[in-house]
């Protein structure tokens, strides 16, 4: 038999709002236990939620971004259960009338063929708060600073068939949600989280049962929880076992999957509209003044710098770096080379930016700075003199060009006046290149080189001291 | 000079403002007269330490009483349950807080069926409330300690709740006045939440006028609570020319004779003042009781789900936090508040929730419906509080026939609407009948007006008693 693994993913998204979803108290990651908490979001006797107009605004906007579907008018549901961390007995959720449906997006997968993975929902809810077990003491403490912090979950339709799609898909959802600014996306702070539906199933037939891994929050884990529950389910059917509907749990130390609970045990949440919150009605106008102001996605981005000769990887790269982003786009506007541009921000100014430096330029600068080297007026010297001055900042490129006269010379006469002097003045050298050891040419070179203070065309100089040589 | 005591919101701000009294004697008095009284009805379940109250306001100098279910910042506020024996909340109720901000001063909190569960207040954690007309029969609940406490005089004005009629109910059996405004009128956030979709703050004074005095101070927008009003009620009609209904299905089987004779006398005495009465039908009432215990019931199991021991309140030790958490609930709630969160929970559950969640609501759908056509053809419904006047204590056992008490109440409250209760006579025992006037939403002033009309009509005396007798 032939399988297939389907992956389905409901990705669990803290919004970086300032207040949290119900209440004016900050939304902030750690802090002192229960300092971010009032009546409201401690769900006390008598409090009240009020819907922060900012999470909706966020989830709309996540919504444009994923092709989806906006409800004007989409309701909020409570989702019962009972666990510690929960301060009302329940969750305050989206269940009937979620804000989004019916979306999609595409990534490129690593053979380089186009995927595109329906997203069945997105809807806004309530985080709850963190039980901290402290050594082997059998207590437990509730910090309930995240509670009723505002995540969106986004729902994916099965359409994922390897864990490196998955992985793909995942880091491309990243990539927009920060373009959109509505999250950190900080997996390790849990501000993303990850349940993954998998089964396996015969190429093209019916789908099989699936198991839920619950809160994987890492890439590698994902991949890996994929992988290996993909495995475990079809050496299951090959056996001639039976996959059963479950909730597991990644262990990552371990490498493996355990059962949180089976299909029996499994909860009825009895939802049912939010008495609390009437139905949440979007302005008119709201939803299309933010897609006007929704920003470019990352793989329009990326396509862009393609189309103008930017390598892939390093649209990629680009694309989601922001201070890379605006020299690359300041000096695009201004026709600058794409590759020089592209190249430099990779190499040179990416070792500065690692040290620590802040670029002090603009992208008119930058496009300077390209078209010096793009049209060969400074040679590689001169280029890395100058990238040196305009990080000091503070000059216009024309200005250190004049001062430090980088310009490339390109005089012919004056160059051979130089090539002469140095084929006069190391005659072993010449010697050794014409008894055939190439290497004494850099000699030479390096010589012209310091006799022009590094200003010289180097194929221009090349050539030069190569006829003079050969005319000997 | 009459006992001060006896004195409603309207005569006390006027003594008041003219200096006949002071703040300090008006506090003292009160004060003394729970001394007095509350020995024999047992309304208060906390009261308040402090001395005369300084305030500032237009109101200020004037003491009131809370239901046990409104949050008071720094004062134990129980809900009538055990579960908040120890809940001292962090912060007040909108509608308290805004009475302070007037310059009110609070006497202390008032008993309540738990969680407010129940019509007789005989489902109070900390034992029953007597009836100061006769101090053998129940106030009627949930707030059946605010009624007692105004009727006996020991508050002039109490705040209640009213999710099915639990203002109106106990105002009829207590002979007081008692006022349920328009769902979104007055701010929940405070309030302790029985049926969220369902619960409305109301009032209980002594006089219509005092409701009319003091609905203003308590409405208005509250950004805390989502399901608050933006805008006023419209302005009060009069009386003459008013379209008065009669529905037919509030004077039906199980309506004591006593009480149908009592409301259509008032019924009289609205046509002697001018209005238009009339008999109408509204078919749909025999829904209501059903899809208001399948509504309240629903929304009661998850409102309730947060006591679990965890975060304040009691919380009973057991193995582990599950264990602890069903040891707390099954020790600290009482019979009725779990006979109705297992109701709930049971027609939320899969399976069952499109036959009865939804149907309800369906249900509901059309009782609102029917009272908007009803609303087309009459300005104001006109009928009995309560089937039957205050009951003896102990005398209702089972649910069934007490939950059957609240048909002529529950309605208003999943129309969302207003409705008043006053005394408009009293049975052969001498026990008052309460009728109640029931407006559209927003009506509130016309539904005040027409009751402050008929009540100066009917006369009714509400010298503060204490078991028959001042």
């Amino acid at each position: 038999m032939k399988f297939e693994t389907v992956i389905g993913l409901e990705i669990h998204v803290e919004l970086a709002t300032r207040t949290k979803l119900f209440c004016d108290c900050e939304n902030a990651f750690g802090g002192d236990q229960n300092t971010h908490c009032c009546p409201v979001c401690l769900g006390l006797p008598g409090s009240l939620p009020v819907i922060n107009k900012h999470v909706v605004e966020f989830a709309v906007m996540t919504g444009l971004a994923l092709d989806c579907t906006i409800d004007p008018e989409s309701r909020m549901d409570r989702k019962n259960y009972h666990y510690p961390d929960m301060t009302k007995g329940f969750q305050t959720s989206q269940r009937y009338r979620p804000i989004c449906t019916n979306g999609c997006l595409a990534f490129t997968s690593e053979d380089g063929t186009e995927r595109r993975v329906g997203i069945t929902e997105i809807h806004m809810e309530e985080d709850a708060g963190k039980l901290i077990h402290e050594g082997t003491r059998p207590v437990s403490s509730a910090d309930y600073n995240r509670a009723a912090v505002p995540l969106i979950e986004i729902v994916t339709e099965p359409d994922l068939r390897s864990a490196e799609d998955a992985r793909i898909f995942l880091a491309e959802l990243r990539d927009i949600l920060l373009e959109l600014g509505v999250s950190d996306c900080r997996m390790e702070e849990g501000s993303m989280r990850c349940d993954v539906n998998v089964s396996v199933r015969e190429v093209g037939g019916p789908l099989g049962t699936r198991t839920e891994i619950k809160n994987v929050n890492s890439f590698r884990s994902i991949t890996r929880a994929i992988a290996y529950e993909s495995r475990r389910q079809r050496e299951l059917i090959e056996r001639g076992g039976v996959v059963e509907q479950r909730t597991l749990r990644w262990d990552d130390a371990a490498g493996r999957t355990t059962t949180m609970r089976d299909k029996e045990n499994s909860n009825d949440y009895r939802y049912f509209p939010e008495p609390d919150l009437p139905p949440i009605v979007l302005p008119d106008g709201m939803v299309e003044q933010l897609r006007a102001g929704l920003p470019k996605m990352p793989m329009a981005r990326r396509a862009e710098y393609e189309a103008v000769g930017v390598p892939a990887a390093d649209a990629r790269l680009i694309a989601q770096t922001r201070w890379m982003r605006t020299l690359l786009d300041g000096a695009l506007k201004l026709r600058a080379d794409a590759r020089t541009v592209s190249n430099t921000l990779i190499g040179p100014l990416s070792a500065f930016v690692n040290e620590g430096m802040e670029i002090p330029f603009t992208g008119a600068e930058m496009a300077e700075y390209a078209a010096l080297v793009a049209q060969n007026k400074i040679n590689s010297n001169g280029a890395k003199t100058l990238l040196e001055e305009m990080m000091k900042g503070g000059k216009q490129v024309d200005e250190i060009v004049r001062e430090k006269s980088l310009l490339q010379v390109d005089d012919t006469e004056a160059l051979k006046a130089v090539a002469v002097e140095v084929v006069s003045e190391n005659p072993a050298a010449v010697e050794s290149y014409l008894s055939g050891k190439e290497k004494a040419f850099t000699a030479l070179m390096g010589a012209a080189m310091k006799k022009t203070r590094g200003k010289a065309n180097p194929a221009v100089m090349r050539e030069l001291i190569l006829s003079l040589i050969v005319k000997e | 000079m009459a006992e001060i005591y006896t004195l409603t919101v309207t005569e006390l701000k006027q003594a008041l403002a003219d200096k006949s009294l002071s703040a300090k004697e008006i506090w003292a008095a009160f004060n003394a007269r729970i001394d007095a009284a509350d020995p024999h009805i047992g309304a208060f379940l906390t009261r308040t330490e402090q001395s005369p109250p300084t305030l500032e306001g237009p109101l200020s100098g004037i003491p009131f009483a809370i239901k046990d279910a409104f949050c008071t910042n720094g004062v134990r506020t129980t809900a009538g349950s055990r579960i908040l024996d120890n809940f001292v909340p962090p912060y007040t109720a909108t509608v308290v807080e805004r009475l302070e901000q007037a310059g009110m001063a609070s006497l202390g909190k008032l008993s309540m069926d738990e969680f407010a569960m129940g019509n007789a207040n005989e489902h109070c954690a900390f034992g029953p409330v007597c009836n100061p007309q006769d101090l053998a029969r129940v106030p009627g609940g949930s707030s059946g300690g605010s009624a007692a406490a105004v009727a006996a005089g020991m508050a002039p004005f109490a705040l209640g709740s009213d999710t099915g009629g639990s203002v109106r109910q106990p105002a009829a059996f207590c002979g007081v006045v008692g006022f349920k405004p328009t769902y979104g009128l007055l701010s929940r956030y405070g309030l302790i939440a029985y049926a969220s979709s369902l619960d409305t703050p109301g009032l209980l004074t002594r006089s219509v006028k005092d409701a009319q005095l003091l609905l203003p101070v308590l409405s208005g927008h509250d950004r805390h609570d989502s399901t608050s009003l933006a805008e006023a009620p419209a302005p009060a009609r009069s009386v003459k020319g008013l379209r008065v209904g009669l529905p037919k299905e509030y004077f039906g089987e199980g309506v004591a004779q006593e009480v149908k004779v009592a409301v259509l006398r008032a019924a009289q005495t609205l046509r002697d003042l001018g209005a238009e009465v009339s008999d109408c039908s509204l078919p749909m009432t025999k829904y209501a009781l059903p899809v208001y215990y399948l509504l309240a019931c629903a929304e009661a199991s998850s409102n309730l789900a947060r006591y679990d021991g965890v975060r304040y309140g009691m919380r009973a030790e057991g193995a582990d936090w599950s264990d602890m958490m069903t040891k707390t609930r099954t020790t600290y709630f009482g019979e009725e508040v779990k006979r109705r969160i297992m109701l709930g929970t049971f027609v939320l559950s899969a399976g069952y929730y499109d036959a009865y969640y939804l149907k309800a609501q369906k249900g509901r759908t059309l009782i609102r419906a029917e009272f908007d056509r009803a609303f087309e053809a009459y300005d104001l419904l006109l009928t009995p509080t309560s089937p039957v006047t205050a009951w003896e204590r102990g005398s209702i056992t089972d649910p069934i026939s007490a939950y059957a008490a609240d048909i002529c109440t529950v309605s208003v409250n999943l129309g969302g609407l207003s409705a008043a209760s006053i005394p408009c006579g009293r049975d052969s025992l001498g026990l008052p009948v309460g009728a109640q006037l029931i407006g559209n939403r927003m009506s509130d002033n016309t539904v005040l007006a027409a009751a402050a009309a008929l009540e100066e009509a009917i006369g009714w005396d509400y010298t503060p008693v204490c078991g028959g007798k001042a």
